[in-house]
């Protein structure tokens, strides 16, 4: 397909930890992304997401696997082409408390990217600021401003601001509403939605707030233990989840349309530890579906049907 | 930026410290300027006399003379000179090497780390005194020698401060954030990390000026720093030390100077960290 | 419904170094014996002083109780004379969950210590029989009791916030406080800590303040709720009322802005700008500066909690005209 700019095949991320064993944070998963979508990665603490967008952006490296960006293997890279592809490829992050260099004002914290790739200085800098800065909102006041003098969504507006500096084709979003006030999650949100339309952007949305997810992806993949459990495109997702996780999911979000006699999947016990993980699924112990099967063989990703709707479970009927 | 001018203000160690040492520093600058009497030659005819304290004027002996005939004003004066050009080239220095090793340690941890804070261990279980004696009985007493001493005996303090403020720093965001972007490591060492620890650097380095003032002192008083004729307040104490009870002044004069310029750098250095640390935690 | 706490009129302080901030600035509000009531609102909106107010716990420097009573079976909580049955009923009768279940539990006491100590105090049972009790307390809320020797760094998040909820369902209080008891926690754990917090109520008959800035969790848990903003309750009324027909523009604002699971959205519609500083209150109505229906009287006057039918109040001086326009 000539219009996929994101493919990932086979991808693991493994930890040794000492005295315990090697932790699977992500455990060959394979997706991919085309140019303009944006896609919602899913899952609760511990499933590996955030482990897949750093892995993205070259801040891990890969312990097996591949990463197709435009037709490239970027594991394979050198040095050299890997510093140019941070041009393609950037991050917005969770915390804007932590993001910003609180010793830096706003207008060093933006330039730092021009200047380390060496693509602007002096006047052609300033304008590229000023460009980037009228992209997303960003008043000129605030460049001369340190971090702490600004709140929380005006933080995230300068970490979105300077993931737009290298103009880059692909942003990671890794929860980068979280940790904002619920007012001010709608406005960031917007503006990211804004974004993608005036410039083109591909985004990879990571988040555990199926709410937001919904809202803003196109295609939605779900993560459990380091695992694809569920990929489908977000309508069709929210309309007709397969996996019991997914379904477990789904109930658990609180929403205040929803009734108050409902029923809920409430899921038995904690999420199992990623350290050398047992065979089998990885959700076994605590599905109210499994099988002797489940805990044997691991379910591999299966396309339901016709549709692009694909499923890791046992207990799917394929037909 | 204004707010911490303020604060600076209102820390009266922070005005205390900063005027004594910024005096001592001026009258060191201005000394070959001002001083009436000469501070190396000798006058025996004018040996050991008490001070006059003003009834002569600016041109007697204010603080009296020592056992080669020298105003002891004179040679405080110059003497400061020596003393506070050795304790802040020794800062200097010390602070560069032990801002890169710190700096390299907490960066990149784990071996590297490891042999460069084994390196300190040993360096702090050497006895300072000890190491100098050792060294200059090598090399032989120069002030040269002697800054080199100092340097290498306190590289370690600063090390081990950056190396602490480097881990603290060293796994925020926005340190990824660099990396993200392409930045090398020697970039986010030099551009991100550094100024977040130069607070740290600064108070250490006004506290580093009074330790190695006395440690000169300490040196030269066992003449293994500044060579005669040279004045330093060391050598100044180690001449008087024959007169304590005939001609006190030639001890006291320099003691209290010391006393005074110590006390000074401490005050600086705590005010600093008052206003500064706070600010750091949170 | 019998009336159980009644916060009065209800002003808070806290005074610092950088100035006063005024947390609760004139709060009403009435708990009923077996209802269970959502308190919502952003951070900074008061919430959490509210409820560190009724058990006594504001920071003892900077925290003042400028005005107002908080009544307790007609015993009022805020005076210095009723300190001593404010100890016994703290605990006891009221008790409260925090949002974190990492600081909330001493790491150096095992949990079956922790439970157990709630036991002995208020309860005066021996160190046999308290250990018991805790022990069957610790099942209740879905913990095996062969845990009871466990360090609180041994279990997860959602088990924590578990032994959390026991040590305060000891004494079968009439009023649990839950501040942000799940906010910490991942969604599927939060569902299990949310269902087992339903099944206690029924169980123990008691009242829940259900204290976060989900709508959803009110939505899912309580009966009634209120919406705080700037130190004041600005609506309240049934769960019914107030979401479906909400009728303060702030409560609307929120519920336009927040992206909803079951909602079909558009676009989502941010309220513009930001909660006032507490520290800098303007004049009048304190949601004014953003609210897209201020006159002149919202700069200038605080408006009052107005009735707008069975069980449905709300603070506003243009409820009518806000009303019109229909939601959104």
């Amino acid at each position: 397909m000539a219009n996929l700019l994101l493919e990932v095949k086979n991808l693991r991320k493994y930890f040794e930890v000492k005295g315990r064993g090697t932790l699977h944070a992500v455990d060959d998963i394979s997706f991919s992304i085309e140019k303009g979508e944006t896609v919602g990665l899913v899952g609760e603490s511990g499933c590996g997401k955030t482990t897949v967008g750093n892995l993205l952006v070259g801040l891990l490296q890969a312990t097996s696997g591949e990463i197709q960006y435009s037709g490239r293997n970027i594991l394979e890279l050198d040095k050299r082409e890997r510093k140019e592809l941070c041009r393609k490829m950037q991050i917005v992050f969770q915390d804007p408390y932590s993001s910003l260099n609180p010793q830096k004002t706003i207008h060093d914290i933006l330039s730092e990217p021009l200047l380390v790739q060496k693509i602007a200085k002096g006047a052609a800098l300033e304008k590229k600021i000023q460009e980037v800065c009228s992209q997303t909102n960003l008043s000129l006041e605030l460049l001369s401003k340190y971090p702490h003098e600004l709140d929380g969504g005006k933080r995230q507006m300068v970490g979105i601001t300077r993931a737009l500096t290298l103009d880059p084709e692909l942003i990671v979003c890794d929860e980068p509403v979280s940790a904002l006030d619920v007012s001010i999650q709608a406005q960031i949100i917007n503006l990211l939605m804004d974004l993608q339309r005036s410039m083109g952007l591909t985004y990879l949305f990571i988040s555990h707030d199926l709410s937001v997810v919904k809202h803003i992806s196109r295609r939605i993949i779900v993560m459990y233990l380091g695992r694809i459990m569920e990929v489908s495109e977000t309508d069709e997702f929210f309309e007709n989840p397969l996996h019991p996780y997914s379904k477990a999911l789904l109930s658990a979000v609180p929403s205040i349309l929803k009734g108050k006699n409902i029923e809920r999947i409430i899921l038995e016990g904690d999420v199992p530890s990623p350290i050398d993980p047992a065979p089998g699924c990885r959700f076994c112990n605590r599905c109210w579906m499994v099988l002797d099967k489940c805990r044997k063989e691991e379910p591999p990703l299966r396309r339901f049907r016709n549709l692009n709707h694909s499923v890791a479970c046992h207990r799917v009927d394929f037909a | 930026m204004n707010n911490t001018g303020r604060r600076l203000l209102r820390s009266k160690f922070f005005l205390i410290g900063f005027t004594i040492c910024f005096v001592i520093m001026l009258l060191a600058i201005i000394s070959p300027l001002i001083i009436v009497h000469s501070p190396d030659k000798a006058n025996l005819s004018q040996r050991l006399r008490p001070p006059d304290f003003f009834k002569n004027g600016w041109a007697g002996h204010i603080l009296g003379t020592d056992a080669m005939g020298q105003d002891v004003l004179t040679r405080l004066l110059i003497g400061s000179r020596y003393s506070l050009l050795i304790a802040c080239i020794a800062v200097i220095l010390s602070g560069i090497i032990g801002i890169c090793a710190g700096m390299i340690a907490g960066y990149y941890g784990k071996w590297l780390d490891n042999l460069i804070m084994r390196l300190a261990d040993i360096q702090l279980s050497i006895p300072t005194m000890l190491l100098a004696i050792t060294i200059v009985a090598i090399v032989g007493p120069s002030l040269y020698n002697l800054t080199i001493v100092l340097v290498v005996t306190c590289w370690v303090q600063y090390a081990r401060v950056i190396r602490g403020n480097v881990l603290l720093v060293r796994n925020m965001e926005f340190i990824n954030a660099s990396r993200v972007v392409g930045a090398s490591d020697l970039w986010i060492m030099a551009k991100q990390i550094f100024p977040n620890v130069l607070t740290p650097c600064i108070i250490l380095g006004s506290q580093q000026v009074g330790y190695m003032i006395l440690m000169e002192a300490g040196m030269s008083f066992l003449g293994l720093g500044v060579q005669p004729p040279h004045p330093s307040w060391g050598v100044m104490i180690s001449d008087g030390r024959n007169y304590i009870q005939s001609a006190p002044w030639t001890v006291i004069a320099p003691g209290v100077a010391l006393m005074i310029m110590v006390m000074g750098c401490n005050f600086l250095g705590d005010g600093l960290r008052d206003v500064f640390d706070p600010k750091m935690k949170s | 419904m019998e009336d159980l706490l009644k916060i009065k009129d209800l002003f808070v302080e806290y005074r610092t170094m950088d100035g006063v901030s005024k947390a609760v600035n004139g709060v009403n509000l009435t708990i009923h014996r077996g209802e269970s009531m959502g308190l919502v609102g952003e951070t900074g909106a008061g919430k959490t002083t509210l409820a560190l107010s009724v058990l006594g716990l504001l920071p003892k420097r900077a925290g003042h109780v400028v005005n107002g009573t908080i009544e307790y079976n007609d015993l009022d909580l805020l005076r210095k004379e009723n300190w001593a049955a404010l100890q016994k009923i703290r605990g006891e009768k009221i008790a409260m969950i925090f949002q974190n279940p990492l600081t909330s539990l001493n790491p150096v006491f095992t949990i079956g210590e922790q439970i157990a100590m709630v036991y002995i105090q208020h309860q005066n049972l021996s160190k046999k029989a308290a250990f018991q009790k805790a022990g069957e307390m610790l099942e209740i809320v879905g913990i095996p009791a062969y845990r009871i020797q466990d360090y609180p760094h041994q279990f997860s998040g959602g088990m924590r916030q578990r032994v959390g909820i026991a040590a305060a369902l000891v004494c079968n209080p009439d009023l649990l406080i839950a501040d942000e008891p799940t906010t910490a926690l991942d969604v599927t754990i939060q569902a299990q800590v949310l269902e087992l917090m339903r099944n206690l109520q029924d169980r123990y008959k008691m009242s829940l303040m259900m204290i976060t800035h989900n709508l959803g969790i009110v939505a899912g848990m309580c009966e009634t709720v209120a919406v705080m903003y700037s130190g004041k309750i600005i609506e309240y009324g049934t769960i019914e009322n107030v979401f479906r027909n909400p009728a303060h523009p702030y409560t609307r604002g929120l519920i336009n802005s927040l992206p909803d699971i079951k909602a079909k959205q558009g676009r989502l519609k941010p309220i513009e700008g930001m909660m006032p500083s507490p520290m800098h209150l303007p004049l009048g109505c304190e949601f004014a500066p953003r609210c897209p229906w201020s006159t002149e009287i919202c700069l200038k006057q605080k408006p009052v909690m107005d009735n707008l039918g069975e069980k449905h109040q709300a603070a506003c001086h243009n409820l009518a005209t806000v009303n019109l326009k229909g939601l959104g």
